[in-house]
């Protein structure tokens, strides 16, 4: 049925992609449109591949999981439901799970541990991306830099663990030597928190 | 998985609020992740509440360094989708799950595809091999276990072939000590058998005790038998027939028989000796071997022997 629907339409050229919202990408995505895919790979994969580098720290590694993370998005399109959250969300989710799933499977010893080295990233951006969008991802990430801040000590290192290295609470719990209970109660609190901050700095943008 | 229940559907499991946050952040171990996300492909307001704390989370991506991928990385996403053959969806995944050997259930699976592919067939191999020796064995005892079953068989015969034997000998020689107790009693009175036919040489003598308490009956010249064949004895009065006593003869025509009837023998008139006949039934005249007349006294009608004489 998609290949007779792909020898028969007409397939939107690039500057019509450049028109529509994420939403409607994924939607042509799920109908098998290549060119859609191009498109979305455009938009999000510096984001999903800078996700990989910095969790990976792995060039190779980082290629080839983008590669399977947009596979998967072109394989999952049609199970992208508009009204349960944002095209980015769920882009950056498919992403940061696929990324996830390496690193429990590769538990490397070179992935940092200490929080206070995310404190002290390398803000230099890029040198392939526009001025511009340096410092949107620079404001941008401020931002998130200081809802970080917000959460005590303890709430931050679990959500950088879990999120930046991959641990999952149980792995937490034994490498920080606390109970399973202790870490569950931290993770839930530092999301609420990190949430409430994140909302609150939206509304004061607006 | 506890909390709140608030669509009060009767299907629905309590709602895993507590696990929420963890599920967004990809915290949970893999048994619980697919347990929320079984609920979350019915549950819409978990499932926007798991999407929003996904959209929090989603901005924490900008906290890592901005690195563009290789250009090269788009041609190749693209050309695994043109992959000759087959379905796309089959196609692609294949190449970057063996380079990440991810852990989901997915990836693992991958991860253990080659060694089925490998084992599967010598598994196969070996059920078959397993199977065809346990049916050659199988046969073989089987073939070994019918003949022990003949050679018990045979065994049996044998054996129940050699107990008769060694009962009718057993027999015999009890029969000769009482007929040579008789024998030797000088109260005891010998009476001659006569064959019923006359082309019979069938011989017989009943040695009655003094008072016709007993006798002992001895055949002799009795047409040649099979082992163990049997003659019946009657005793007749005024035409009535009364069971005495069975005698078994050996293939050499020979036979005797004590017995003891419940009335003396000399209330009897006659004896007879009758083939074939099971006891209880009438014998018919063509059964009829041997017979003889009880004299009502001893020893007017007794035969003399003449060595005896």
């Amino acid at each position: 049925m998609w290949a007779f629907a792909a020898s028969t339409a007409r397939w939107p050229d690039l500057a019509d992609y450049q028109e529509l919202e994420d939403r409607q990408i994924i939607n042509l995505i799920a109908t098998m449109d290549k060119g859609a895919l191009e498109a979305l790979y455009g938009r999000y994969s510096t984001s999903v591949y800078s996700l990989a580098m910095y969790m990976l720290r792995n060039e190779a590694l980082a290629q080839e999981v983008t590669q399977e993370i947009f596979l998967n998005i072109w394989l999952k399109a049609s199970s992208f439901n508009s009204d349960r959250g944002e095209p980015r969300s769920w882009i950056m989710s498919v992403a940061h799970h696929k990324v996830v799933d390496l690193i429990r499977s590769r538990r490397r010893s070179t992935i940092m541990t200490d929080p206070a080295d995310y404190e002290t990233l390398d803000l230099l951006p890029s040198g392939q991306i526009s001025t511009e969008e340096q410092v949107d991802q620079n404001l941008e990430r401020e931002r998130i830099m200081k809802a970080m801040e917000v959460l005590p000590m303890a709430q931050k290192e679990v959500i950088l663990m879990a999120y930046f290295e991959g641990y999952s609470q149980s792995a937490m719990a034994d490498k920080l030597g606390q109970p399973l209970g202790t870490i569950k109660t931290r993770v839930r609190l530092a999301m609420q928190k990190l949430r409430i901050e994140l909302e609150r700095d939206d509304n004061e943008q607006l | 998985m506890t909390t709140s229940n608030s669509e009060n559907e009767p299907w629905a499991n309590a709602h895993p609020l507590e696990l929420l946050e963890a599920y967004a952040l990809d915290a949970l171990d893999e048994e619980e992740s697919l347990q929320v996300e079984a609920h979350l492909d019915w549950c819409g307001p978990c499932s926007r509440e798991a999407a929003g704390l996904q959209e929090s989370l989603a901005s924490l991506e900008l906290i890592a360094e901005r690195t563009q991928p290789p250009r090269e990385l788009q041609a190749r996403l693209m050309r695994s989708l043109e992959s000759p053959g087959g379905s796309v969806r089959e196609q692609t995944l294949e190449p970057a799950r063996t380079l990440v050997g991810a852990t989901s259930a997915g990836s693992r699976s991958n991860f253990w595809r080659p060694a089925v592919r490998f084992l599967l067939p010598v598994a196969a191999m070996v059920m078959v091999g397993l199977f065809s020796a346990a049916m050659v064995i199988n046969a073989r005892l089987s073939d070994r276990t019918q003949d022990l079953e003949q050679q018990n068989s045979t065994l049996t015969v044998q054996v129940g072939l050699s107990a008769a034997d060694n009962q009718l000998m057993q027999d015999k020689l009890t029969q000769l000590q009482l007929t040579s107790y008789w024998l030797a009693n000088p109260a005891n009175e010998p009476l001659a058998l006569r064959p019923s036919q006359a082309a019979d040489n069938s011989k017989g003598v009943l040695l009655l005790a003094k008072d016709g308490s007993g006798a002992v009956i001895m055949v002799t010249n009795m047409k040649a038998r099979t082992l163990g064949s049997t003659y019946q004895v009657y005793l007749m009065r005024q035409g009535n027939r009364v069971w005495a006593a069975e005698v078994k003869v050996d293939d050499q025509g020979w036979g005797t028989k004590a017995f003891w009837p419940k009335e003396s023998l000399f209330r009897f008139d006659k004896i007879e000796l009758v083939s074939q006949t099971a006891p209880g039934s009438s014998p018919s005249p063509a059964h009829m071997i041997m017979e003889a007349n009880i004299p009502g006294s001893l020893p007017s009608q007794m035969l003399k022997f003449p060595a005896w004489q």
